[in-house]
């Protein structure tokens, strides 16, 4: 019961304060979820983040439900996803209200205007964290290498460039 | 558009807020960005249960959130519609289908985690990951900081492009940020917390002081 008012908490932290979308979150679910509660490893969240793209919701949405799942079964996975998905709720219908009635917010203008910047750092700092657990040895090095210029300089689509990686990692061994 | 006067009526809306999402939720992989079209093309054309107007308000304040951009904009949609019990139901039918198929990942991917075949496959996933991340922080980073003219999504920027005062207060706190997070371990929610209050510091002395702004005369009306 104790784990569950936690999963919940946890996650409603999380829900809260993930501006800048799935990637920026990560720094935050760290801390929370690897750092601080030990639900998952590193490498088990780099994971998720890779099952997340290929199967539907957002990252951010499939690790609360994984973190759930894996700490409290099918009551953790809902009582977790719940937990990450209410604080938006909320804020969103509060803003919707708050728009149609008075039109502008300079606030939350004001607020966006330094919290943007921060999202880019977010995802910087994810992006660091991520290579030092899985850039290990020469191969990941190649994959990774390989991955960033595929992306960078060409549209293919993301879910087969991490087929491709998957392939990758079971050839090279 | 929702004068409901009748609670069936009402009812109906909010059961088929639930489809409509629940159909958009199983479909949208990858990145939240993706169900935003598909929104426009379901509500939007086939229903017009949204004015075009309203999706932009959807996509700004849905962006002004904290949260997943997917969510809130479900959240938007079905509160605009039908108040909270379509929120809600939008907000269930877009989780629902992730729920089930993570769940069911998850209890799979539990078992099999020490399978060595299953080992190498991620580990050829994760440098794949970071790239993802890399990407991507290039990209966010080249619409925050250089936006497209008439792009930005907060709500109230409506007065053109952003100034040069912007940008360096954009680098400055993008700066100092690195530099906490690095160095100083902050933790990511004093971070944003800290960077809000300095958007609000500078919003406040903005507006104090006229002959410091760089933007031309607001103009109310032109949106």
């Amino acid at each position: 019961m104790l784990i569950l008012l936690r999963l919940f908490l946890t996650f409603f932290r999380i829900g809260a304060f993930s501006f800048g979308g799935g990637y920026a979150m990560i720094p935050l679910i760290e801390r929370e979820i690897i750092t601080a509660n030990h639900w998952l490893t590193k490498t088990e969240f780099i994971d998720v983040v890779a099952i997340s793209q290929a199967t539907p919701g957002p990252v951010a949405i499939n690790s609360a439900t994984f973190v759930g799942y894996k700490v409290a079964g099918v009551l953790g996975s809902i009582v977790a996803t719940a937990g990450v998905v209410l604080p938006s709720a909320m804020i969103v219908m509060l803003l919707a209200w708050l728009f149609y009635r008075y039109r502008e917010l300079p606030v939350v203008g004001d607020l966006l205007s330094g919290i943007r910047p921060v999202t880019v750092v977010l995802i910087i700092v994810a992006a660091i964290s991520i290579w030092s657990s899985s850039v290990v040895d020469l191969t990941t090095g190649i994959i990774a290498v390989a991955a960033l210029s595929v992306l960078a300089l060409t549209k293919v689509d993301p879910l087969l460039v991490l087929l491709g990686g998957a392939i990758f990692g079971l050839l090279a061994r | 558009m929702q004068a409901e006067s009748k609670d069936g009526s009402k009812l109906a809306v909010i059961l088929q807020l639930f489809l409509v999402f629940l159909k958009l939720g199983a479909f949208t992989f990858g990145g939240g960005y993706a169900m935003l079209p598909l929104i426009r093309r379901e509500l939007g054309e086939r229903r017009s249960w949204l004015e075009p107007e309203e999706l932009t308000d959807m996509l700004a304040i849905a962006q002004s959130a904290p949260g997943v951009i997917a969510i809130n904009a479900a959240t938007f949609t079905g509160y605009r519609i039908a108040g909270f019990g379509g929120a809600a139901a939008a907000i269930l039918g877009a989780t629902l289908p992730s729920l089930i198929v993570i769940m069911l990942v998850a209890a799979f991917f539990l078992t099999i985690q020490d399978n060595p075949i299953v080992n190498h496959v991620f580990h050829g996933l994760r440098p794949t990951v970071f790239a993802l991340i890399g990407i991507a922080a290039w990209q966010v980073g080249r619409s925050v900081f250089f936006p497209k003219a008439g792009t930005t999504p907060v709500a109230s920027v409506r007065n053109g492009d952003k100034s040069r005062g912007d940008l360096v207060f954009q680098v400055v706190v993008a700066v100092v940020g690195l530099v906490a997070m690095l160095l100083l371990r902050l933790h990511p929610i004093l971070l944003i917390v800290m960077a809000g209050a300095a958007g609000l510091v500078r919003g406040a002395y903005r507006r104090r002081t006229p002959a410091d702004r760089e933007l031309p005369p607001h103009q109310d009306g032109a949106e």
